[in-house]
């Protein structure tokens, strides 16, 4: 069996009291994970859900308090020469030699795994090309976008030839058409069978670009599987709008099976359910009998949107937790 | 993609290719880079943003203090008839040695503590170099290497000035005794201020740097045997034993010793054992500070 990239055993992280917290905080609580080799794995959960001290703790940056993590088979406790030779990290916050060019920090970044200078030219040279930077490789990364910058600091991850690639809100502070271009590279990066680990908050790129995600909240891993998976465990709206009374009574179709709740709005039906097959044949043929017309239909497919409602009893408002 | 890649490739422990399509993208060779090599590399980073991208900033924090200590000391107050000692050594001859150290220790010190500050500050650019494979004392050990060869590249800037900015038939009389000795003590010199630099950094709330200058930095200059030798201040017993908490007595005193001897100076035993051992003493509280400081 292959090994995998990432495995964790009851990881835990409790920050103590000081260095400006008042009081302890158990950010990770007992996390059992395990990511396998050429996967784009998702942790998403909302700001302070536990994800970058997750991450933090697997590219050895933080000390876990309990517990323990394998990283491409090596102990993050025991062995962290090994992890930092075989990963890579992309930061949330786009540290980089602000006064060196945009090509320099690639360059060094090469040479401090190994490359000699004209090797890490080269390699540079290349990845400017396939991030877009290479008009921009001259200015100093102080000077470009925030867009530009975080395609530098994935760039200058990717000259340290790893294994593993780990990024923290890869697109956090980043405009839409950019954060798009970014899932384009990471695509790619997913095909060529590079391993990564993303944080993210914002659902719809773990739903565009993760294999497998794992939602986590309050420190705790929740749910851990594909966005298929995940999403078919959820429930499914189904609108339909009828030109009369609807011909079915809201109470009696929550006896069907999977139906979580149903509601009249006037000629509107609308039904919540876990088994939506067949549900719009019926109604349209109790409509039938009814001598009433189905003037719509609407589906809204179960998003991890829903999911993540389900799973923790809060909407999910771009990295904010809103309790309802 | 390159030759050159591809040949680095044999040196490697393990590995896969990748490929975007037909074509091979890079590699995910694992190469077994040495810490030293990533020392090196992180010095020679350090070295670029100085000479390329900081010179002028750089020339500007070496020069402007020890020119304005030379002129006032070597040249107006001779001129003005101003005396040090009365002893019939020149003021320039005296405070020379002091300059020296004080250039060295404030290249060393700000060669460290500042960008040191501006790493552990928010977006914490020091992750980027823990992530590295280099051990995280190995980074400190850095610091201080990178220290060190700024403080030695000030003392070369500074010394010829000394040389050659003085009163009119005033010149310092400068006498090299042994230049081994000399050569250790511009190390030990340096090395001393960049730890020193080191644990200020990790010490210091970065809130705080104004501390730096007007709590740290003037008192140890005034109190560092620059304007009046160690053995003068007999006179003043517990002042002479007070000052011998404050490394720049050594380093003023060790560069007295070997470039005017003929001006009363510590012995070299004293000084010796006093540069090495806080270079000793500096780089293990520093690399330990440095860990806390990191460490999350």
């Amino acid at each position: 069996m292959t090994e995998a990239a990432v495995r964790t055993e009851e990881l835990t992280k409790t920050y103590w009291p000081g260095r400006g917290r008042a009081k302890e905080v158990r950010a990770v609580r007992g996390i059992d994970l395990e990511v396998r080799r050429g996967e784009l794995f998702g942790l998403i959960g909302a700001n302070g859900a536990g994800k970058s001290t997750m991450i933090g703790m697997l590219n050895t940056l933080i000390t876990p308090t309990s517990g323990r993590a394998w990283v491409m088979g090596a102990d993050v406790a025991r062995e962290p020469m090994r992890i930092k030779r075989r990963c890579a990290v992309v930061g949330q916050h786009s540290s980089m030699d602000r006064e060196l060019s945009v090509a320099e920090n690639l360059e060094f970044s090469g040479r401090y795994t190994g490359l000699r200078p004209r090797e890490a030219r080269a390699r540079a040279a290349e990845l400017l090309e396939r991030f877009d930077l290479t008009g921009r490789k001259d200015a100093l990364a102080m000077h470009v976008s925030g867009g530009q910058l975080r395609r530098m600091v994935i760039a200058r991850a990717l000259m340290r030839t790893p294994e593993l690639l780990f990024l923290d809100e890869p697109t956090a502070g980043i405009d839409p058409q950019t954060r798009i271009t970014l899932w384009q590279h990471l695509d790619r990066l997913r095909e060529s069978g590079l391993t990564m680990l993303a944080t993210t908050h914002y659902l719809e790129e773990a739903e565009a670009i993760c294999d497998r995600v794992a939602i986590i909240d309050g420190g705790k891993l929740i749910a851990c599987d594909t966005v298929d998976a995940l999403k078919a465990a959820g429930n499914t709206a189904v609108t339909v709008t009828f030109d009369g009374p609807p011909p079915v009574l809201p109470g009696r179709l929550l006896g069907r099976p999977g139906t979580v709740s149903s509601q009249v709005d006037g000629g509107r039906l609308r039904v919540i359910t876990s088994r939506p097959d067949g549900l719009v044949g019926e109604l349209t043929a109790a409509a039938a009998q009814a001598n009433v017309s189905v003037v719509d239909v609407s589906t809204i497919q179960s998003s991890l949107q829903s999911v993540y409602l389900a799973l923790t009893g809060r909407v999910y408002n771009a990295g904010r937790r809103v309790e309802i | 993609m390159s030759e050159a890649i591809t040949r680095n490739e044999s040196a490697t422990t393990s590995g896969a290719a990748v490929t975007d399509g037909a074509a091979t993208v890079y590699s995910l060779a694992v190469r077994d880079v040495h810490p030293m090599q990533v020392a090196w590399t992180m010095t020679m980073r350090d070295m670029r943003l100085l000479l390329r991208k900081q010179l002028v900033a750089f020339l500007l924090r070496v020069l402007v203090v020890p020119l304005l200590l030379l002129f006032t000391f070597s040249y107006v107050l001779p001129v003005t008839g101003g005396s040090l000692n009365g002893s019939g050594t020149s003021l320039g001859t005296v405070i020379i040695p002091g300059i020296i150290a004080a250039t060295v220790v404030f290249a060393g010190i700000m060669g460290v503590t500042v960008p040191m500050i501006a790493q552990l500050t928010f977006p914490r650019e020091i992750d980027d170099r823990l992530v590295m494979p280099i051990p995280v004392w190995g980074i400190a050990l850095q610091k201080i290497v990178s220290g060190t060869i700024q403080a030695l590249i000030a003392a070369l800037i500074v010394v010829p000035l000394l040389i050659f900015v003085h009163a009119p038939h005033q010149p310092p009389h400068l006498h090299v005794t042994s230049w081994p000795e000399l050569m250790v003590v511009f190390f030990f010199a340096g090395t001393l201020s960049a730890g020193l630099g080191l644990l200020i950094g990790t010490l210091l709330d970065p809130m705080r740097i104004n501390m730096l200058f007007s709590v740290i930095m003037t008192p140890a200059m005034m109190l560092g045997c620059m304007y009046f030798s160690w053995p003068s201040l007999a006179r003043i017993r517990w002042l002479q034993v007070a000052v011998l908490f404050n490394p720049i007595v050594y380093m003023s005193e060790a560069f007295r010793a070997n470039l005017t001897p003929t001006v009363s100076h510590m012995d070299s035993w004293a000084f010796l054992l006093a540069l090495i051992g806080g270079t000793l003493l500096t780089a293990l509280l520093g690399t330990v500070t440095f860990r806390r400081r990191v460490r999350r």
